[in-house]
């Protein structure tokens, strides 16, 4: 009977967290191989560590153990901050709209937006791109940030606000090459 | 005076949550007056605003099923995680559907259950059934007493004397005041 109910808890962490994991990875790493292999690590020491894993604060464990984890490779396979960016086709797809695929300019329009958030986001400094991607795109509270990243919960406000700024300036200097499609 | 205007750190900041929707009420109804008198603020404000837009409209991506079946492979099987019971109870969890059918069907077993099951095994003998329809009856002749009383008490006392006499006296007083007139 436990372990019928710890196969149930796995299940139910791996539908809630497999996304964000592997999204999150995404962004951090730019890179989707590695964010394959992180994403599969997570979900194995996920079940490694079930039996001492706290529901209650799930999201921040999760959150903690790939964020580590994505450092972990950050460093390991020397991938420079600073490098150009490897612009992949995974969300291209994704944000394909079938409405939208008789009107070519909005289509393009909206890709490149896409795009350039995309790569705005990935841009930014590591403790910057961590808060802004669990917060404004995970939908993480302050508190579970501030748990997963071991930061004071004052910090993570101020780095998600500068993480604003910062990604405001980057997309306003692609400002008038693209219109934003409403 | 216009032109003399500064940002400072902390109005963008709270030009930027308003902007994100994460501001308390008063901070959205301070910068909303301050953007429709300063064009600076405004600009800020909307520009803000696309990009908050465009950021909410981002999808996450779904994690690839080969990933879930390595790890699948990995666990699960050994641990049997898939079995028909886990299955079932992750589907309860998680398929309202199918959650509605098994309640109605509880229910709809509960209340079979309940109505099949009902006998009366009350057995009364003759002197008890009298007893009771006296003691009904004695019951209904007192509440019969009370609604009299009642309504007497509301037609006379109350209707008459605290009702019917004051607008009396209110009419009589308009009459005067007419007739004064």
């Amino acid at each position: 009977m436990l372990k019928m109910l710890s196969n149930l808890k796995y299940k139910l962490l791996l539908k809630q967290f497999k996304n964000r994991v592997y999204n999150y990875s995404i962004y951090m790493l730019k890179n989707r191989m590695d964010a394959d292999d992180v994403t599969q690590e997570v979900l194995i020491k996920l079940w490694k560590n079930l039996d001492s894993f706290n529901m209650n604060a799930a999201s921040s464990y999760v959150m903690k153990m790939t964020h580590n984890l994505c450092i972990d490779y950050l460093r390991r396979r020397n991938i420079s901050l600073k490098r150009e960016l490897e612009i992949d086709n995974i969300f291209e797809e994704t944000y394909t709209n079938v409405n939208d695929l008789n009107n070519p300019e909005l289509m393009i329009s909206r890709e490149n937006l896409n795009q350039r958030l995309k790569e705005a986001i990935e841009n930014l400094p590591v403790n910057l791109k961590s808060i802004f991607v669990m917060y404004q795109l995970q939908g993480m509270k302050y508190k579970e940030i501030s748990k997963a990243l071991d930061l004071p919960l004052n910090s993570v406000k101020v780095y998600l606000m500068r993480a604003r700024i910062k990604l405001q300036k980057e997309l306003k200097l692609l400002k008038d090459e693209i219109p934003i499609p409403n | 005076m216009k032109s003399q205007f500064q940002i400072n750190e902390n109005l963008l900041d709270r030009i930027i949550s308003v902007a994100y929707g994460d501001s308390n009420f008063l901070d959205k109804i301070r910068i909303n007056l301050l953007a429709s008198r300063n064009n600076e603020v405004k600009r800020l404000l909307s520009e803000y605003i696309v990009t908050a837009r465009a950021i909410r409209s981002l999808e996450q991506d779904e994690c690839p099923v080969d990933i879930l079946e390595n790890v699948k492979n990995k666990t699960l099987k050994e641990n049997n995680l898939f079995s028909p019971v886990i299955k079932f109870l992750y589907a309860l969890l998680y398929k309202p559907v199918l959650t509605a059918a098994a309640v109605l069907i509880l229910i709809s077993g509960m209340l079979l259950f309940i109505l099949f099951n009902k006998t009366n095994d009350n057995q009364y003998s003759e002197a008890q059934i009298k007893l009771a329809e006296k003691q009904v009856k004695q019951t209904l002749v007192l509440v019969n007493k009370i609604f009299y009383r009642t309504a007497n008490k509301v037609e006379y006392d109350i209707l008459k004397e605290q009702v019917a006499k004051p607008v009396h006296e209110g009419i009589s007083t308009i009459n005067d005041l007419f007739k004064g007139g």
